[in-house]
C-alpha cells in the first residue's frame, strides 16, 4: 500500500493539481454541450458530445481523480471526515450512473385509446432483417464512435455464405425526391416541380399527380395541389372554404395541358394557362409561384443527402446497404423509420431501420386519455390515463391504473410515465408514455445523500489547512 | 396673504381636474375571467397594456382609461401607433423606421405578407421547430395585434360569470352581441339590460362625465355580480389582488431598501450608530413589505411564487436579504446589510422596470409543474443558492473594495475573507442538494435523474465553478485577491444557469421558463464586472 502511495502516476492521479484543470476542462466541455444542445438540438448535443468516447474518458478520469486523492490521505485524520466523505459521495453518484447507463432502459410507448402493446421504443437507432421470414435480427446502427463507408464498411454474414454490408451512413439526412421519367416497365404520375417564392418563404418541391405520399404540399395558412381538372372541381365544389385559406392548384386538363388557379379566402381567380418556367403572383401572401419543369409520366425517385442539423428535434439518419446473397446482388438508401423489402436470388428480404424495440413483461391497454384545461382555455392543465396492465405470466388478469403526471405506474421493475399526448383528427388521443427502468437510482439517491451530508461536515468543521499552504 | 394665493391656485388647478378625472374604481374590481383565472378587470387592463405597449400607462394614460379607450374609440386607435416592436430586422422588414417603436393595428392588418409570416411561424411553433429573434418577434407582435382585436371585439372581455358547462369558460360581450344580432327577441331582458348598461358607460367615459359614469359603471358591476355564484368569484379575493395592484409592494421594497442602504452606507464612512439604526429599521421595513407581496401573490395564485423569471427574481433578490440579515445578525457586521439593500435595490427595480422581458402576470402552472412536493423543495433550495450566491458578490465586492482601499491591511481582508467564505459555503451546500432534489423530481417525474438538460448541466457547471475556486484555494494557486476574483466571477456561472439558459440559451426541458431578451442589461452588468475586476486585480499590491 505505502509503495502505491509513493508511486509517482498515483500522487499525480490523486493531486489537486490534476483535479482543478479537470474540473475546469469538465466545466468547459459541459458549456460546450449546452451551446451546442441551444444551437442544433437536444440528440445533436447528445450524440457529438455527451455520448462520446472522450466526454466519458473525461468523467472516468475525474472519478479516478477523486478515488486516489481520498485513498492517498489514509490513513484519515479526524478533521478529514468531512473531505472523505464527500468525495465517497461523488464516486457514488459517479458509479450509479455508469450502471444507469449500461443497464438502464429509457423509452418511450404510444397507445392510441383502446390500443393494447407492449414494445418500448428506445433512442438507439437500430437495423433489423429477416430473411425468408425468420428470426428478425439486429444490429446497433448509431456509429456513435466510427461510421461505415466505402472504405471501412460493416460487414455482417448471412446464412449460405451471404453478406450484409453497410457502406455508408449519415448521421443526418434529408430525403430529396427529384421526378425522373419512366422506365418502359414502370408506372408513373405526370409530376410538375413547384418553386415557391416571397421575401419570407422560398419552397421547392414535385408534386405528383395521384400519389399518395407526394400530391400536395401543406404550408399550413396555404396548400398547393396539382390534380386533374374534374377532380380539383369536385373538391372546390365540396366546401371551397375547408381546403384552406389560400391555395394554388395546378391542374392537368383533359388534353394534357397545365393550368393553374389560385384562391384567397374562397375567392377563386380564373384558370390561366401555366407557362414553364414562368413566374405569376398567387395572390396571397406576397408570394409569386412558377412551374419549373414538367415530366409526363415520373417516378419520384429518393435519394438521402446528408444535412447540417438544423432546428429539427431529431437526427434523420441514414444508411446505405448491400446484400450479397447466392450471386444476387441489390443496393439501396435505408433512412431513419423507413423499411424495405425485396426478393433476392429466391430468397424473401426484409430490412427495417429505426429505434430500438424492447419487449416489456407486461402489456398495456389505454382506456382513456383525459385532458385537463384550464377553465376557458386550450391549455393543457392535467394530463392523465386510465390502463389497464396485464402481465404475461398472468395473462387474463388486468389490473386497472390510472397514469397521471407526476403519478407513474411501478411494476415489475419498470416505471411507466404519462409523459404527452397528440390529438387525433377523430377528436381521440393518442398517450405517449416514457418507460424507464434504472437499476443505478438507488446508488444514485444514495451518493447524493453522502455527498451532501460530507459537504455539510466539511464546512462545519473548517479545514484548519484553509488560509495556509497545504503541505 | 402668500398662504392664501396658494390655497387659491390649488382649488384653480383642482376643479377642472375633478371635474374630468373618471373614477375606475367600480370597473376595476369587475372580475373577469382570462388565461384559466378569474382577475380583476384592473389586471386585465394592466396586462393587456405593458403586453400591447410595453408599459401599464401608455402617453400619460393609465391602464384602465387606456382600455376603456380602446373601447370607446376603437376606430381611432386602429390608426394610432401604439403597439410595441422592438426586433431590428423585423423593423427593417416591415420598413419600420429603427427609432419608431411603435406602429399601428392598421399597418399591420394591411400588411398581407406580414400577417402570412406570422401565420407561418404560428405553425411552425406548432410543429416544434424552434423560431429565431426575428420569428419570435413576429409572433409577439401580431400577439399584440390580436390582443387589441379582442378587446376591440369583446372576445376576451369574458364578464359574464356564467361557466359553460363543458369548457367552464365564462360568457363574453361579444358572446352576447353575436347573440343579439342573431336573435335580438329572443335575450332575456336582464342581459339586454347588461349590454345597454356597458353602452351607457362608454358613452359616459366618451362624454367624460364623471357623474354619469360612476353610476353606470355602480349599475354595470351591480348587474354582473347578481350573475356570478360563490363557486365562480371570491370578491374578496378579487379586491385582494386590486390592492396589491396598485399597492406595489416590491416597488416599496426597493425604495426602502435604498434609503437603508444610504443610511448604512453614511454610518460605515462616519462610523455613527445614529445612522445605522434607522437604515437597518429601513432594512426590515424592506424585508417586510417584500414579505407582505410574496404572501399577498401567493394567495392570489394558489402556490408559491417561482414559477417564471420575474418571480424568481423578487424571490432571489428576497431571500438574498433575508441572508444577509440572518448573517448580520450572527457576526455583527454592518457590510451585510450595505451589500444586501444595494443588491435588493437593483434586483426589484429590474423586476419593476422591464415587463415585456419579466412578465409580472399572475399565470397558471404548466402540467408538470403543478401538486409536486419536490418540485417545491427543489425549486426552493436552488433559488435560495442562487441567493446565497447573490449575497456572496455584494460580500465580494465590499472585498473588492478593502483590498483597493485597505490593501497593506491583512488582518482585516482575512476577516471579510472568512465571512465571504461562509456565505459561499452556504450556497454552495444549497446548490448542490437542490440539483439533486432537480435530480430527484425528474426522476419522478421524467422518469430519469439526469440528462444533461441545458438547465441542470449549468447548475452543475456554477457549483463546478466554485468547487473549482475552493480547490484552487487549497492547492494555494489562489490567493487572497484570487479567491475574491474566483468568486464573483463564479457568479456569472450562476447568473448563465437562472437567466442565460432560459433567455439566451432557450433550450431543453425546462421550457416553461423560456423567455427573450434583456441581454444588452446582462452583456452591461458582465463587462462592468470585468472592468472592475481588472481594475483591482492589475492593482500592484503593496508590500506590508
Amino acid at each position: 500500500m505505502k509503495k502505491l502511495f509513493e508511486n509517482k502516476v498515483f500522487k499525480f492521479l490523486a493531486s489537486i493539481q490534476l483535479a482543478l484543470p479537470m474540473i475546469l476542462l469538465i466545466s468547459a466541455l459541459l458549456a460546450a454541450g449546452t451551446i451546442v444542445e441551444s444551437r442544433y438540438s437536444t440528440a445533436v448535443a447528445k450524440r457529438f458530445v455527451y455520448s462520446t468516447w472522450w466526454f466519458n474518458l473525461a468523467l472516468l478520469l475525474l472519478g479516478i481523480n477523486v478515488l486516489c486523492s481520498a485513498l492517498s490521505r489514509f490513513p484519515w485524520k479526524k478533521h478529514q471526515t468531512g473531505f472523505v466523505i464527500t468525495h465517497l459521495g461523488i464516486l457514488i453518484i459517479l458509479a450509479g450512473s455508469f450502471v444507469t447507463q449500461q443497464f438502464g432502459v429509457d423509452g418511450q410507448i404510444a397507445l392510441n385509446e383502446g390500443e393494447t402493446g407492449h414494445v418500448v421504443q428506445e433512442e438507439k437507432p437500430t437495423l433489423y432483417y429477416q430473411i425468408d421470414h425468420g428470426s428478425i435480427e439486429q444490429i446497433a446502427a448509431g456509429f456513435e464512435y466510427r461510421a461505415p463507408s466505402p472504405e471501412h464498411p460493416l460487414l455482417i454474414d448471412l446464412p449460405h455464405d451471404g453478406l450484409l454490408m453497410i457502406n455508408q451512413f449519415f448521421v443526418n439526412a434529408q430525403k430529396s425526391v427529384d421526378g425522373r421519367p419512366a422506365g418502359p416497365n414502370e408506372k408513373g404520375f405526370p409530376g410538375v416541380h413547384v418553386v415557391l417564392d416571397s421575401s419570407f418563404v422560398h419552397e421547392n418541391q414535385w408534386l405528383f399527380l395521384g400519389d399518395p405520399n407526394y400530391g400536395h404540399l401543406d404550408l399550413g395558412p396555404a396548400a398547393v395541389f396539382f390534380e386533374k381538372e374534374a377532380d380539383w372541381e369536385k373538391r372546390r365544389a365540396k366546401d371551397p372554404q375547408s381546403i384552406a385559406p389560400n391555395t394554388l392548384a395546378v391542374i392537368l386538363t383533359a388534353d394534357n395541358k397545365l393550368k393553374y388557379q389560385t384562391s384567397h379566402n374562397g375567392q377563386f381567380t380564373p384558370m390561366s394557362p401555366v407557362t414553364i418556367g414562368t413566374e405569376n403572383p398567387t395572390g396571397w401572401m406576397d408570394m409569386q409561384f412558377k412551374v419549373a419543369d414538367r415530366v409526363f409520366n415520373a417516378v419520384p425517385e429518393e435519394s438521402y443527402k446528408p444535412v447540417d442539423f438544423g432546428y429539427q428535434k431529431d437526427l434523420n439518419p441514414a444508411l446505405h446497404y448491400e446484400v450479397i446473397s447466392r450471386g444476387g446482388r441489390k443496393e439501396g438508401w435505408l433512412g431513419f423509420q423507413n423499411q424495405t423489402a425485396f426478393m433476392l436470388a429466391g430468397s424473401a428480404f426484409e430490412l427495417a431501420y429505426g429505434p430500438r424495440q424492447l419487449e416489456l413483461p407486461f402489456t398495456l391497454r389505454l382506456v382513456k386519455f383525459h385532458l385537463g384545461l384550464d377553465p376557458g382555455t386550450q391549455k393543457a392543465a392535467s394530463y392523465a390515463s386510465d390502463i389497464y396492465y396485464t402481465d404475461m405470466r398472468n395473462p387474463g388478469q388486468e389490473v386497472p391504473y390510472d397514469i397521471s403526471m407526476n403519478k407513474p405506474l411501478h411494476h415489475d421493475g419498470f416505471t411507466v410515465y404519462q409523459a404527452s399526448y397528440e390529438p387525433q383528427p377523430d377528436g381521440k388521443y393518442v398517450s405517449v408514455f416514457a418507460v424507464g427502468q434504472d437499476p443505478g437510482l438507488a446508488v444514485k439517491y444514495t451518493g447524493a445523500i453522502v455527498l451532501v451530508l460530507g459537504i455539510i461536515l466539511m464546512f462545519w468543521f473548517k479545514n484548519p489547512a484553509w488560509g495556509k499552504k497545504e503541505k | 396673504m402668500k398662504s392664501k394665493l396658494w390655497l387659491f391656485l390649488v382649488l384653480l388647478l383642482a376643479a377642472p381636474l375633478s371635474a374630468q378625472t373618471l373614477d375606475f374604481k367600480a370597473l376595476s374590481l369587475l372580475p373577469l375571467q382570462e388565461g384559466g383565472r378569474v382577475k380583476p378587470l384592473d389586471t386585465f387592463a394592466r396586462e393587456s397594456a405593458r403586453m400591447i405597449t410595453g408599459h401599464e400607462k401608455f402617453q400619460g394614460q393609465g391602464s384602465m382609461d387606456l382600455l376603456f379607450d380602446w373601447l370607446t374609440h376603437p376606430a381611432e386607435w386602429n390608426n394610432k401607433n401604439f403597439i410595441l416592436i422592438e426586433n431590428l430586422e423585423l423593423k427593417n422588414l416591415l420598413s419600420v423606421p429603427v427609432d419608431q417603436k411603435f406602429v399601428s393595428p392598421k399597418f399591420l392588418i394591411a400588411n398581407d405578407g406580414f400577417i402570412a409570416y406570422a401565420k407561418m411561424n404560428y405553425a411552425k411553433q406548432e410543429k416544434k421547430i424552434s423560431l429565431n429573434a426575428m420569428e419570435k418577434e413576429s409572433l409577439t407582435v401580431f400577439t399584440r395585434l390580436q390582443r387589441f382585436e379582442d378587446i376591440e371585439t369583446g372576445k376576451l372581455l369574458a364578464l359574464l360569470p356564467i361557466p359553460n358547462e363543458k369548457t367552464q369558460k365564462w360568457v363574453t360581450l361579444e358572446d352576447l352581441q353575436d347573440a343579439y344580432r342573431k336573435n335580438p327577441k329572443g335575450m332575456p331582458d336582464a342581459i339586454k339590460t347588461i349590454l345597454a348598461t356597458f353602452a351607457q358607460v362608454l358613452k359616459s367615459y366618451d362624454a367624460h362625465d364623471a357623474a354619469g359614469f360612476a353610476s353606470n359603471s355602480q349599475d354595470l358591476s351591480m348587474l354582473l355580480a347578481q350573475l356570478g355564484t360563490k363557486e365562480s368569484v371570491d370578491p374578496g379575493k378579487i379586491a385582494l389582488e386590486v390592492q396589491f395592484n396598485s399597492l406595489k409592494p416590491f416597488q416599496w421594497a426597493w425604495i426602502l431598501h435604498l434609503s437603508a442602504f444610504v443610511l448604512v452606507g453614511l454610518s460605515i464612512l462616519f462610523a455613527s450608530r445614529a445612522l445605522y439604526v434607522p437604515g437597518f429599521i429601513a432594512f426590515l421595513a424592506g424585508i417586510g413589505i417584500s414579505a407582505y407581496g410574496f404572501i399577498l401573490r401567493c394567495i392570489i395564485a394558489g402556490r408559491p411564487p417561482v414559477s417564471n423569471m420575474y418571480e424568481s427574481l423578487l424571490w432571489v433578490t428576497f431571500g438574498m436579504t433575508v441572508f444577509a440579515l440572518i448573517f448580520e445578525l450572527i457576526y455583527k457586521n454592518r457590510q451585510f446589510v450595505a451589500a444586501g439593500s444595494v443588491l435588493a435595490v437593483l434586483g426589484f427595480v429590474l423586476a419593476d422596470n422591464a415587463p415585456t422581458i419579466l412578465d409580472p402576470s399572475i399565470q397558471p402552472l404548466e402540467p408538470v409543474l403543478r401538486s409536486n412536493f419536490w418540485l417545491t423543495i427543489h425549486v426552493l433550495t436552488i433559488t435560495l443558492s442562487y441567493a446565497a450566491f447573490l449575497l456572496s458578490l455584494g460580500i465580494g465586492h465590499v472585498c473588492l473594495w478593502t483590498l483597493w482601499k485597505y490593501a497593506g491591511d491583512k488582518e482585516r481582508l482575512k476577516k471579510q475573507i472568512q465571512l465571504l467564505y461562509r456565505v459561499v459555503q452556504v450556497g454552495i451546500v444549497m446548490l448542490a442538494a437542490g440539483t439533486i432534489l432537480g435530480g430527484v423530481w425528474a426522476s419522478y417525474s421524467w422518469g430519469r435523474f439526469w440528462g444533461w438538460d441545458p438547465k441542470e448541466t449549468w447548475a452543475l457547471i456554477a457549483l463546478l465553478g466554485y468547487v473549482a475556486i475552493l480547490h484552487g484555494r487549497l492547492s494555494g494557486w489562489l490567493k487572497e485577491k484570487g479567491f475574491i476574483i474566483g468568486v464573483v466571477l463564479a457568479f456569472l456561472g450562476v447568473l448563465m444557469a437562472w437567466y442565460g439558459v432560459n433567455f439566451i440559451l432557450g433550450a431543453g426541458l425546462h421550457s416553461y421558463g423560456f423567455s427573450k431578451g434583456g441581454l444588452p442589461y446582462v452583456i452591461g452588468f458582465v463587462t462592468i464586472e470585468v472592468i472592475l475586476i481588472l481594475i483591482v486585480g492589475l492593482k500592484p499590491t503593496k508590500k506590508a
